[in-house]
């Protein structure tokens, strides 16, 4: 007969996820792409100061993997990335790469659904995606396997 | 502010008696882009858990949040928590007018930011949730 205590021990085991690596990398590589082609969308609070910039519902299996102290990546079992998650985006992230500051002024547009001049959108956007994927892939490389766990 | 028990889906005393609710239009934004954490059948007992026997609590970076770490799992690459972050709500007290928290929002993380910027922790003794 199952317990109730087992019960809860069985629902509180996780399993174990090894990501593959080179599909990341690739991903990685063409995020841009990536995002133009899925119509990622920027997500921002406020009051928290918490972005997510990637699908608007993300599949019901996806989980954010950890990349660096910095960076987290929305990902399903099968690799397949679907966002980008930075906690303290403002206060941390952004703090420590000025140059990007400008990106809180189109996810502010975004938020209000007000229009900027398109070239200037895509120049900001593009460099924070590549810069993203530039220092993702830097811990990447240093890492033999990508395991997490759902 | 008049509590309307269908515009909330958690409503939870957290481990130091605060009156904690998740209003409903935050919940089907969060299901939205979390669903391993706001997802049946891990929700809601995974975040009533966090609230209510938290491993630590620390005031988050933003002002007034407050975040609930528990432990989920170690692995020897990860230790993963469910971090829960809340803060009072301005316009809500309750009948005692106590000051009601709402819940901002959940994450399974396995960085605890708060630390390196040195915000203080304080930790409870850990009851298993019956």
């Amino acid at each position: 007969m199952v317990t109730k205590r087992k019960l809860i021990n069985m629902l509180n085991q996780y399993k174990k996820i090894e990501l593959d690596k080179n599909k990341i990398t690739n991903q990685l590589l063409s995020i841009s792409e990536l995002a133009k082609k899925n119509d990622w969308v920027f997500d921002y609070d406020k009051e928290i100061d918490e972005l997510t910039f990637g699908l608007d519902t993300m599949p019901r299996n996806s989980f954010l993997f950890n990349i660096n102290n910095e960076i987290n990546l929305f990902v399903t079992p099968n690799s397949k990335i679907n966002g980008i998650f930075i906690e303290y985006f403002a206060q941390n992230y952004i703090e420590h790469k000025r140059e990007f500051k400008p990106i809180l002024r189109v996810i502010e547009h975004e938020a209000k659904r007000q229009k900027i001049k398109t070239i200037d959108k895509d120049v900001i956007v593009t460099g924070f995606e590549n810069t993203i994927a530039i220092e993702a892939l830097k811990t990447l490389a240093a890492k033999r396997k990508l395991v997490s766990a759902v | 502010m008049k509590w309307n028990e269908k515009d909330y889906v958690i409503k939870c005393k957290e481990v130091d008696g605060i009156w904690t609710i998740l209003e409903k239009k935050n919940y089907k934004k969060h299901l939205k882009k979390r669903p391993d954490v706001f997802d049946p059948p891990v929700f809601p007992r995974n975040i009533t858990e966090a609230l209510k026997s938290p491993h630590f609590t620390i005031p988050g970076l933003t002002p007034y949040t407050l975040c609930y770490y528990r432990k989920l799992y170690k692995t020897p690459q990860v230790e993963m928590f469910l971090k829960v972050i809340t803060m009072p709500d301005k316009a809500r007290i309750n009948k005692k007018l106590e000051r009601v928290h709402i819940i901002k929002s959940a994450i399974k993380l396995t960085e605890i930011k708060e630390l390196i910027y040195g915000h203080k922790k304080k930790t409870y003794q850990y009851v298993e949730p019956v």
